[in-house]
């Protein structure tokens, strides 16, 4: 499964737009408690852990996504979007990552 | 006058009764307080209690009979009575003990007039301390980013100079681009979507009180350290991108997402685009050209070059006949049955030619006088390794002699060394230990071992103690011969 930003398929021919795929996926985590109770980088003090919390949730997303597509029969996503989103109150944080892109077929 | 008096009166009687009542009632509760002895932290409750109390009441009766508050006036009245009945009284009900201007007592003092004064108080508390606090806190921790802010300078600056991430995209060798590549290139492949995240915070080396005024004030562009972020969740995506074989990447799109309440703020960083493998002109036509050539030259080489092999080469028989295979398996498959034979052929007659015997004895000839001199030589190194050997006897008595000499001379000096070693350690052992006498009381602690001519330990000099010894004027020192100690350990211990 081809899974592109870009909105066209330069050489190839787009034979059949299967319409809008979606993914999503819900990062449940406060920050700062993860941050304080000791999860941190050695050099720089940043939480890389976190920044791997996102990249799995943004995979999860993806892969749902594309899941769906292969569904409709699609061999390819174009014009995939990812959107970080933040949900909650002030306190708790849930980071929503969103993917969608449209799903096409393409003969080379 | 009288009447209007009068009406007054009659027009606020409640409000005055609750007065009265409340301070009576604190009043009575101070009085509990004092009998019952209610103390917490060695302060009698009735300082806090029985104003409030007294509050409490008046402000609960004036609200139902008087219909509006009367402002604590008891409250006030009760802790005023308290503390001047405390302080000037004569100490009939309360024992003469005047209220101590301590913490609790200027809280005290600072409910109830808040109490009575609700107003007053919480605007000068609220605004004229904290806002004096603040501007106090401000002036005297003031971040390095502000100081920077305020010259003028360096504010133009900021918007100049390059964050991090731009000297780092100046340096690369993969080409992002957040349109889709036109000019003349050609999209080879499509390799996938690639990602990176990464998280800004806020630099939070200040610590609480600018933490504090962080909510009052904006937040500086280079407090939060957006340049790096990006920098990590480009490079990020660029890992992802070189792990799937790409050599661009176009439609990049940075995204912010902003994270975090009251607690401070973390910013994400997110960098997506799509990997491709570009095919730009300058790269490709050379390949192309060179490839050519190649397959040009194979299919000149094909008979001629074998042919000048024949001619020009002919005494070197082995090496043209390695160059043959190696043509060989260049071309593969390619060889026809018919040439191969034509070789094959061409190999048997250079073999047989007379110069390719001649060759070959010559080296046969070589081989043999290199044999024969390897034999003359190994005969000679046997020859040495006799003779070393002989000399190794020779001198292995007289080496072994010379290293017993040296031995003894060392010992004798190391057992010298020893003898002095060992005072030097009692010496050192002994210096600074304190020393009991036969009651068990501690004498002192040694300053100092005599040693005799013999290097033996003599005596042992005891510190006077006190101050003057440590700057050494005491004379009180005391001599113990050495034989008056009985034991040596952490202490010194002594004898009769």
């Amino acid at each position: 499964m081809l899974i592109l930003t870009s909105t066209t398929l330069e050489g190839k021919k787009i034979t059949k737009h299967h319409g809008l795929v979606t993914g999503d996926a819900l990062l449940g985590a406060n920050l700062y408690k993860d941050m304080f109770s000791g999860v941190r980088d050695v050099v720089g003090g940043r939480t890389t852990k976190y920044e791997e919390e996102l990249k799995s949730a943004r995979n999860l997303a993806i892969e749902s996504m594309r899941q769906k597509a292969e569904e409709k029969g699609a061999n390819a996503i174009i014009g995939t979007f990812v959107s970080y989103n933040n949900l909650g109150s002030t306190m708790g944080n849930t980071i929503m990552v969103t993917v969608y892109g449209t799903a096409v077929s393409f003969q080379e | 006058m009288v009447s209007s008096a009068k009406k007054y009166l009659i027009e606020k009687r409640w409000a005055l009764i609750a007065i009265g009542l409340g301070t009576a009632l604190g009043f009575a509760s101070a009085i509990l307080c004092i009998a019952w002895n209610l103390v917490i932290f060695g302060f009698n409750i009735m300082y806090i209690v029985s104003p409030l109390l007294a509050g409490f009441v008046e402000t609960v009766i004036a609200s139902k009979k008087y219909g509006r508050s009367t402002g604590a006036i008891s409250a006030l009245l009760t802790f005023m009575l308290i503390n001047g009945y405390g302080w000037f009284g004569p100490g009939w009900i309360f024992p003469k003990e005047p209220v101590t201007l301590s913490l609790i007592t200027i809280i005290a003092i600072v409910l109830t007039l808040q109490a009575a004064f609700p107003t007053l108080i919480n605007y000068i508390l609220f605004v004229g301390v904290v806002g004096t606090l603040t501007k106090l806190t401000g002036f005297l921790i003031r971040k390095p980013s502000q100081i920077s802010a305020m010259l003028p300078e360096n504010l133009e600056q900021q918007g100049i100079t390059s964050q991090t991430d731009d000297i780092f995209l100046e340096e690369l060798n993969i080409p992002l681009l957040t349109v889709h590549p036109l000019n003349g290139d050609k999209i080879d492949k499509y390799m996938g979507m690639v990602a990176g995240e990464a998280v800004a915070e806020e630099k939070q080396a200040e610590g609480r009180v600018s933490g504090l005024l962080k909510i009052i004030e904006p937040v500086q562009l280079d407090s939060i350290n957006l340049g790096n972020a990006r920098k990590t969740a480009l490079s990020r995506m660029l890992e992802e991108a070189k792990a799937m074989g790409a050599n661009a990447v176009e439609e990049v799109l940075i995204d912010y997402v902003s994270m975090g309440g009251l607690q401070g703020s973390a910013t994400i960083v997110t960098a997506t685009g799509t990997a491709i493998l570009i095919e730009d002109g300058a790269a490709k036509t050379p390949e192309k050209e060179s490839g050519e050539k190649l397959m040009g030259a194979i299919d000149d080489t094909d008979v001629s070059q074998i042919d000048g092999d024949d001619s020009g080469e002919k005494t070197s028989a082995p090496e043209s006949h390695e160059k043959i295979k190696e043509k060989s398996d260049k071309k593969g498959d390619k060889i026809s049955s018919k040439e191969l034979s034509q070789r094959i052929e061409q190999y048997i007659h250079e073999k047989n030619h007379p110069s390719t015997l001649e060759r070959e004895t010559l080296v046969k000839n070589k081989f043999k006088d290199i044999g024969d001199r390897y034999n003359h030589i190994s005969n000679e190194l046997a020859q040495f390794e006799e003779k070393f050997a002989e000399y190794d006897a020779k001198y292995d008595a007289y080496i072994n002699k010379k290293i017993h000499k040296i031995y003894g001379n060392v010992k004798m000096t190391r057992h010298a060394d020893y003898k002095e070693n060992r005072n030097v350690r009692i010496k050192e052992g002994i210096i600074g230990k304190e020393v009991l006498d036969v009651n068990l009381r501690v004498m002192g602690k040694v300053k100092e071992v005599r040693v005799n001519s013999h290097n033996q330990v003599e005596s042992i000099i005891i510190g006077g103690g006190g101050i003057l010894e440590r700057f050494g004027l005491s004379k009180n020192d005391i001599t113990i011969p050495f034989n008056r100690v009985s034991s040596l350990g952490d202490r010194i211990l002594l004898k009769k």
